[in-house]
């Protein structure tokens, strides 16, 4: 089975982390005992440019979270049509040839599905199978992959799809100044990415399009459910983002990774590239030191944050893209993409090239 | 150390509760367990001290004491000339 392509999608605002920093400090300066804190935090958090869903003169106008979840459905269909359209395009396989979906988000909540939606706009078969999923946050974009892949494992004769559509900037929540929210609000971006998982005995994975996935595991932190999360509050998603988030990623991930590759016959120094989630500048940080990697091995990852920010799910997937685009591996190479989350867990997808 | 290597050394320690004789120029944020949320609370407190204005994406650079320290100095000297400093924007 193959990582045949990925599609994104983003909005068409796009600002400068300044412009965004700026508005949100004049909306919140008589909150806030030193307004200065949110353009200076805004200012270091590793992210140049954000796309929204709306222009920033009309987010104080979302006052609930029923506006703001009304618009999440309307602007996730669009946006995940829209990057569903891009992967299929790239491999070259058409909707009526998809055998299941996954879509996975944490920005917002429908029912029926953004998935199911979207099989109304596409000609997708009716007997897709659907796996909406939320909650995972910022892992569900490996995770999506691993049960994707678990999907067309399976069914090889199948193509998967996973969609991600994460709109961050209908999360922000004025009654919260918290320095966990000031953070988020400066991190996240909005975006949506699509992937097509193909099946060993497709067409496409026999030409040998995109990388193969070997293997994937899933590794369950117990007992740090205070990391990171939501609390669901009356106006919507109240981010809760723990300063441990890095110790947690230094803690765990380089015996998370060293355990997963000794399964597969594998040493770190078999891996050529490391495809990692967008986290933010500390998370990165701390990967890059947990693994030892030298400097500019997460060009790809840091460049997407300073590009557009934290995409939560859909971040390792814009990560992906880039590398299928630009940076794809010497055939036989491995890489790991991996992402962590909510709960607190990590997920690592094991490639081959 | 001058005056505003002091000073600037006095606010650092305070802010993480550590004695100064432990801090040097040559010490990295990391060292002295400084997060960017620290380094932040550091610069108001600096910034009130010295009658300056830290630019915000300034901060991202700083990675030992003698960063902030060099950085505070340019900062005093461009104000008494009236200009802005490159090196600390």
């Amino acid at each position: 089975m193959r990582i045949a392509s990925v599609g994104t999608a983003y909005p068409s605002h796009r600002y400068a982390q300044p412009i965004i920093a700026e508005a949100l400090r004049e909306r919140w300066q008589h909150k806030m005992e030193e307004p200065r804190l949110l353009t200076r935090l805004f200012a270091n958090c590793g992210v140049d440019f954000r796309h929204t869903v709306f222009p920033i003169e009309h987010y104080p106008s979302l006052d609930c979270f029923e506006k703001t979840n009304n618009e999440w459905i309307k602007a996730a269909v669009d946006l995940g049509q829209q990057a569903i359209c891009r992967a299929l395009d790239h491999a070259g396989v058409e909707p009526q040839e998809i055998g299941a979906i996954f879509f996975a988000s944490v920005t917002g909540i429908a029912s029926p599905t953004i998935d199911a939606r979207l099989i109304n706009r596409l000609p997708f078969p009716v007997n897709i199978k659907r796996t909406p999923i939320f909650g995972l946050g910022c892992v569900a974009g490996a995770a999506g992959i691993s049960r994707a892949s678990d999907y067309v494992r399976a069914f090889p004769k199948q193509y998967a799809l996973l969609l991600s559509v994460e709109l961050c900037s209908l999360t922000w929540q004025d009654d919260d100044q918290s320095i966990a929210n000031l953070i988020s609000c400066g991190l996240f971006g909005d975006g949506a990415a699509a992937v097509v998982i193909a099946g060993a005995e497709t067409e496409v994975a026999k030409r040998g399009m995109g990388p193969r996935v070997l293997d994937t595991r899933s590794t369950f932190y117990r007992n740090t459910e205070k990391v990171m999360g939501w609390d669901i509050v009356n106006t919507g998603f109240r981010i809760v983002l723990s300063p441990d988030v890095p110790k947690v990623v230094e803690e765990n991930l380089l015996g998370n990774v060293e355990g997963f590759l000794a399964d597969n016959n594998l040493k770190r120094e078999d891996i050529s590239t490391y495809i990692f989630h967008s986290g933010g500048p500390k998370v990165l940080e701390a990967m890059q030191k947990s693994l030892s990697l030298p400097e500019g091995a997460l060009a790809p990852s840091w460049k997407s944050l300073r590009e557009v920010g934290n995409l939560s799910a859909a971040s390792v997937l814009a990560v992906m893209e880039s590398y299928l685009k630009e940076h794809p591996g010497e055939p036989g190479t491995y890489s790991i993409l991996a992402a962590m989350g909510p709960a607190f867990c990590s997920e690592l997808v094991l490639l081959q090239w | 150390m001058d005056d505003v290597a002091l000073r600037t050394v006095e606010m650092i320690a305070k802010a993480k509760n550590i004695p100064t004789d432990t801090i040097t120029p040559e010490s990295t944020f990391e060292q002295l367990g400084i997060d960017s949320l620290d380094k932040i609370n550091i610069s108001f407190e600096v910034e009130e001290a010295f009658n300056i204005e830290i630019p915000d994406e300034a901060l991202g650079s700083l990675k030992t004491v003698g960063d902030v320290i060099n950085g505070v100095k340019q900062l005093i000297d461009a104000k008494a000339a009236g200009t802005t400093p490159a090196a600390t924007s």
